[in-house]
């Protein structure tokens, strides 16, 4: 096995098998350390196996994993001291509360310093609702309250399962912040997810899964560069002529068909830094763009690995509005600082 | 140990299941005593059942008798829950040992039916008094001299028949993964071989009269079916209380005590390994 430094998790030829289905086949995972690794993949394509292996619930049929610098079994348990993990849907005992929970689990696996259950509890702005049974909380808050259980042992890597499901939008962004600090403390985040605009703000590197293969992975910009696009819209008449003027990109272009509720749109597949190149040698040629879109989204990526191809409409990212916690986290010194990157 | 055995102990503390098992077995107990109390008013036969010592065959078969039944119930529910609820799939990410954690939290179910046992014990002591006022007749010093050794023997005794049990359907929950199997499975297992060792004792006592039955039940020794798992038991309550007054205890040979205790705690020990070998190859996928 490949001796990996500066990786926090390396697998070669993991190969997981349900019977006579193959769940991974030979997937090769390469997570660098302290940062945020989006792991996507459809339904089925071997998300969950592989995390379920890499926190020992299952035991791989073949293939090594190395976690942290070592080879890494599913007996490994001091190992899984340093990972945080939220697995699938969050599990805890309905009839205890959120604090209850944190520390009956607090009880078991690593040593966990007193104190830690409130900071968990605040890093995710649970310490309100702590007192409360966790039977009357909403899906999010049980997300919430599972994010706070993977912080429990202060872990170095950390493995989210679809983490936003069930988050509202401010959830979302506040847990986006609080992933970020925990990157720019160190720490290795790896997350599953099917929301790609949320993995697309919040990724470093990508991983992208299909039929238990590893079918793409690499830097997220990297990714994204291929299928950068910037399209521009002009009168329909226009459309002749501002192929013809924009063809000195050297750049492959696309006009929606005249008749259509897209006729008008131009598309030149070039990385957004180009787009005032785009505006400027049409507005040159007294053809004024009505409308300017940059996009180079994960979802096409996605789509054209997973599928063999692009949709018609890229995602598009959320907006930021407030967070949840993180000035209570921060005050606990486990939540980013104010001026932490949205 | 000791702080995940605290958080067990805190679990179990929030159950409401607790509560509930100890009051069915109390109510039900304190209305039987009332009951003969009240029936046998000026009876001297009333005394057999609400006086020091004959109350205590009575409390025997409440604590452990009906006790080990929902004891079953109750240890099956709790080691279940942990796979019905996915709890367990967080507490083996988190790094716990696997057999070290079902362990632990069987040593916490033990600890709480203890204590469960003990709250009956004393109930039914003063039940006994209850009942005895209602009769009319002394209930009599339930810690005469003498007596008092051979009641902690009969709740030493009783405690590890219930124990075994319990642990049977907390192996079960365990092995299946389910609280509702283990509860269910456990009582088909307790009744069933209950209704077994009836049935077989009718077709020895047949037999031995001439009438029909099966070969190799024409003895009255010590038979096979004495040693299933919840039969065994009932081997252990009867000798403990030195007052065996069941049909079988008069037709069959008992198993010795000390013989039925040793056979009890290997099937204990045996459903505690099933529960901790079954999670520790447990292949956990949701």
């Amino acid at each position: 096995m490949a001796h990996a430094d500066g990786m926090a998790i390396v697998t070669r030829g993991l190969t997981k098998r349900y019977g006579a289905r193959v769940a991974l086949s030979g997937l090769d995972l390469n997570v660098p350390r302290g940062q945020v690794y989006g792991f996507l993949g459809p339904n089925g394509s071997g998300k969950t196996t592989t995390l379920r292996l890499l926190v020992g619930l299952m035991r791989p049929n073949a293939g090594t994993i190395e976690v942290l610098g070592q080879p890494y079994s599913w007996r490994d348990r001091r190992r899984m001291f340093r990972i945080g993990s939220l697995i699938e849907a969050p599990s805890f005992y309905p009839y205890l509360s959120g604090r209850e929970n944190l520390v009956v689990f607090a009880a078991t696996g690593s040593p966990t310093p007193r104190g830690r259950v409130e900071e968990s509890l605040a890093a995710v702005g649970l310490t309100e609702r702590g007192r409360d049974k966790v039977k009357t909380y909403s899906l999010g808050m049980k997300q919430r309250l599972g994010i706070a259980s993977a912080l429990l042992s202060n872990p170095e890597l950390l493995l989210l399962d679809e983490p936003a499901n069930g988050l509202d939008p401010a959830g979302i962004v506040a847990m986006r912040e609080l992933l970020r600090y925990l990157t720019a403390t160190g720490r290795t985040v790896l997350i599953s997810s099917h929301i790609l605009p949320e993995i697309q703000q919040l990724a470093d590197v990508i991983g992208i899964i299909d039929r238990g293969r590893l079918v793409r992975e690499g830097p997220l910009e990297s990714l994204l560069s291929e299928t950068a696009r910037v399209r521009a819209w002009v009168p329909p008449a226009e459309v002749p002529r501002a192929l013809s003027i924009l063809s000195a990109m050297n750049a492959p272009l696309e006009a929606a068909p005249p008749g259509t509720p897209h006729a008008g749109w131009i598309t030149v597949r070039v990385p957004a830094d180009r787009s005032a190149e785009v505006n400027r040698l049409l507005a040159q040629n007294g053809i004024y763009a009505s409308a300017l879109d940059v996009s180079s989204d994960l979802e096409s990526v996605f789509l054209s690995l997973t599928m063999g191809g692009p949709p018609e409409d890229g995602g598009r990212p959320l907006g930021p509005p407030p967070g949840w916690g993180a000035s209570a986290a921060v005050e606990q010194g486990i939540g980013p600082p104010p001026d932490a990157k949205p | 140990m000791i702080r995940m055995l605290s958080a067990e102990l805190l679990k179990l503390r929030r159950r409401w299941a607790s509560y509930i098992v100890l009051a069915v077995l109390v109510v039900l107990m304190g209305l039987v005593f009332l009951l003969v109390g009240f029936a046998g008013k000026g009876s001297s036969s009333a005394g057999l059942v609400v006086s020091f010592p004959g109350a205590y065959g009575l409390i025997n078969q409440f604590v452990f008798g009906l006790g080990s039944l929902l004891a079953v119930a109750y240890a099956a529910a709790i080691g279940g829950a942990d796979w019905n609820w996915g709890v367990i799939r967080v507490v083996i990410a988190r790094g716990e040992s696997r057999g070290g954690y079902i362990l632990v939290k069987a040593l916490a179910i033990a600890i709480v039916l203890l204590i469960g046992v003990l709250i009956a014990y004393l109930a039914g002591i003063l039940f006994t008094f209850g009942g005895a006022a209602l009769a009319g007749i002394p209930a009599g010093n339930p810690f005469e001299s003498g007596s008092l050794g051979r009641l902690v023997r009969m709740i030493a005794d009783g405690y590890v028949v219930l124990l075994e049990r319990a642990s049977i359907g907390f192996g079960v929950a365990v092995l299946l993964r389910s609280q509702l199997a283990g509860v269910v499975i456990g009582i088909v297992l307790q009744i069933g071989e209950t209704i077994l060792a009836g049935v077989l004792l009718a077709l020895m006592i047949s037999t031995r009269f001439g009438g029909p039955g099966l070969r190799g039940l024409d003895n009255l020794g010590t038979q096979w079916f004495q040693f299933l798992p919840f039969n065994i038991g009932n081997s252990v309550l009867n000798s403990s209380t030195s007052s065996p007054n069941d049909l079988a205890s008069a037709v069959l040979q008992p198993v010795e005590i000390n013989l039925a205790l040793l056979v009890t705690a290997i099937y204990l020990v045996a459903a505690l390994a099933v529960a901790v070998i079954t999670t520790e190859r447990a292949e956990i996928s949701s």
